[in-house]
């Protein structure tokens, strides 16, 4: 083979190693939702595990506080050698634990104590030979707890049972039998409770119509970074139930893709005005108030209302700069809740149900394109309602340092109960998933 | 301009402004391979929407062992091949060992009035089966066996359809050259 001959697969190799040619606008259009749709799932899953180890932290903490409620057994002493302790009182479960071979005169055995209430249902175990009590309700008095039992002898006293002769005490007789709930020595402090939160918020929304172009609206538009924090004040009406109101600020926003902006218009805009070009958005119509910018729908979606179009200004004939390739929305809205508050569980880990509504009045309204980490503004969104009304419902976790300090974890969902734009026809719901976290002092 | 490293980091976050901006540097290159493997355009902008969204979904597997371009390159030519396969138009050719290769002499021809453009046009003109084989043989690099089991043909048929993709190409590329070279000089 003649080496000086060059193969034909060679011309072609070279002369295509660099060669580039521009894909049709409309490829990443259509490459853009199926990123998005496919991102979707993992979204979820991630939403899922985060819910996940929320629960698990939860259910820990409160196991963890159960036990830190009720910290000690009560030890009983003095049992004669080679009989290993009868009795055990553990937290929440007062057992009482006749060992293997324990004669019946050994066991535990008490007389009524009329006067005092309380019971503690006796169940014998598989075997005869085990024993547990299982206390129903248990009080304080003088003399101790009393248990009135159902099993064997009718009813004992746990007093007497702890000056028989059998088993000891220690100072069984100076200082009542009593289980302190730690939770309660932190909330005796005081109704009122005062709070600072602050939540990250997912915003999304939903059609309830069937018009294409809103739908083809909502697919181009997508949720931007939004939070929410404020303070809240609350009062305890009830042992369970609290009252809560507040002042929160809440920030979201949304980007509209392929919405197109340049800078440098100005010199080309004859008309001299503000509102040279319109944007339809699921929020309402955006209109600019910047001479100098120039949009383009580059999804030839038919969004922008502009006497600018195509027939009369060609945007490649002139100087214009790039700005970005999406615009973006900003919404600021004062809150003021009314919330209540069920506590579930009260310990020093405490769980509240929460569900309210807020009233949304609406503070600030501005759409811009991000250049260089800055903003390029652009214009505002009209046929915005002022005020909206939400509700709520979430579940509230507190956990109790001593003293008056409680650090919240609060996942709150919101819907609103009317859409943001004034325009009957755009049926768009939005609502939002955020998840607070903050102190509280209780006083 | 970000480093392609950061680009890709933030398409794993999930940053929409990262995965255009990875977009809009490698489509054009991608875009020339698509349009070199498909019958038409509007085949070409398919593919490449297709293997971006592999491109996307893949990343997290791409592990910084060799180009990235390369990476991405393979993906758009295997989805080029399921598209191909999908169509199922291979029919057997028989197979044709000893087609000579075409040469072009470098001193008799000159092939310096033929842009990019006008070879990929020529390319483009093989049909689907010639065409396949050659750019997976003399641009991609790949082997007769390879091929052969990419595209479920036998060795035997690769060989013969390289040989017939070069035949016709010569032919196109000294017909491009003279009527090129007659415009050239009126």
């Amino acid at each position: 083979m003649d080496e000086t001959r060059t193969n034909i697969d060679l011309v072609f190799r070279n002369g295509l190693k660099n060669y580039e040619v521009l894909p049709p606008p409309e490829a990443w259009n259509n490459i853009r939702p199926a990123i998005r749709a496919r991102q979707r799932p993992l979204i979820i899953l991630r939403a899922a595990a985060s819910a996940a180890v929320l629960l698990s932290v939860a259910f820990l903490a409160y196991r963890l506080s159960t036990r830190i409620t009720m910290p000690e057994q009560t030890v009983i002493s003095g049992l004669p050698e080679g009989i290993p302790p009868a009795l055990v009182i553990a937290p929440g479960e007062v057992q009482v634990v006749a060992e293997k071979n324990v004669p019946p005169e050994r066991q535990i055995i008490a007389e009524a104590d009329s006067d005092v209430p309380g019971e503690m249902e006796v169940i014998p175990g598989a075997a005869d030979d085990n024993l547990i009590i299982q206390p129903v309700e248990t009080s304080q008095t003088a003399s101790g707890v009393v248990f009135p039992a159902r099993h064997g002898r009718k009813d004992f006293s746990l007093r007497e049972l702890f000056r028989s002769d059998r088993v000891e005490i220690a100072a069984a007789d100076a200082e009542p039998f009593y289980f302190p709930d730690a939770s309660e020595s932190g909330k005796k402090t005081g109704k009122w409770r005062i709070s600072a939160l602050v939540s990250p918020t997912y915003y999304t929304s939903f059609y309830s119509g069937n018009d294409e172009f809103v739908s083809r609206l909502m697919t181009d538009e997508q949720p931007g970074f939004s939070y929410s924090g404020g303070l809240a004040l609350a009062y305890r009406v009830s042992k369970r139930v609290s009252v809560q109101s507040g002042l929160y600020f809440s920030s979201f926003g949304q980007e509209l893709a392929g919405i197109t902006s340049f800078a440098g218009f100005q010199p080309y805009d004859y008309a001299k005005g503000n509102r040279n070009f319109g944007v339809m958005t699921t929020r309402g119509m955006i209109y600019t108030n910047n001479s100098d910018v120039f949009l383009l729908d580059t999804r030839n979606e038919n969004r922008i209302v502009t006497r600018y179009t195509k027939d009369y200004f060609d945007p490649s004939k002139a100087n214009l700069v790039y700005v970005d390739n999406s615009l973006r929305q900003n919404f600021s809205y004062l809150e003021l809740p009314l919330i209540i508050r069920y506590k579930l569980l009260g310990r020093a880990l405490d769980f509240n149900l929460i569900g309210g509504l807020s009233s949304n009045i609406l503070i600030n309204n501005s759409v811009y394109a991000a250049i260089d980490g800055g903003r390029y503004q652009v214009g505002r969104t009209e046929g915005m309602s002022m005020l909206t009304f939400s509700s709520s419902l979430g579940m509230g976790m507190e956990y109790n340092f001593p003293g008056n300090l409680s650090l919240n974890l609060e996942p709150v969902f919101r819907y609103y109960l009317n859409p943001f734009s004034q325009t009957p026809a755009l049926k768009v719901h939005p609502y939002s998933f955020g998840i607070f976290s903050g102190i509280s002092y209780r006083f | 301009m970000p480093e392609i490293r950061n680009i890709i980091n933030g398409c794993l976050k999930g940053s929409r402004r990262d995965q255009e901006l990875l977009y809009r540097r490698y489509a054009p290159s991608l875009y020339a391979v698509c349009l070199q493997y498909s019958d038409n355009d509007e085949e070409a902008r398919d593919i490449l929407q297709e293997g971006f969204i592999k491109i996307f979904t893949n990343l997290s597997h791409f592990k910084y062992e060799g180009s990235f371009e390369g990476w991405m390159r393979r993906i758009i030519v295997n989805t080029a091949l399921e598209k191909y396969r999908s169509r199922n138009r291979l029919y057997m050719v028989e197979d044709i060992d000893m087609i000579p290769e075409p040469f072009v002499d470098p001193d008799n021809e000159d092939y310096s009035g033929l842009d990019a453009g006008d070879l990929m046009e020529i390319i483009r003109m093989l049909p689907p089966k010639y065409r396949m084989v050659f750019n997976l043989f003399a641009l991609e690099g790949y082997s007769h066996r390879e091929i052969s089991r990419m595209i479920n043909i036998s060795e035997g048929t690769s060989k013969s359809n390289l040989a017939r993709a070069r035949m016709i190409l010569q032919r196109r590329v000294e017909a491009y050259t003279g009527i090129k070279k007659k415009v050239l000089n009126g």
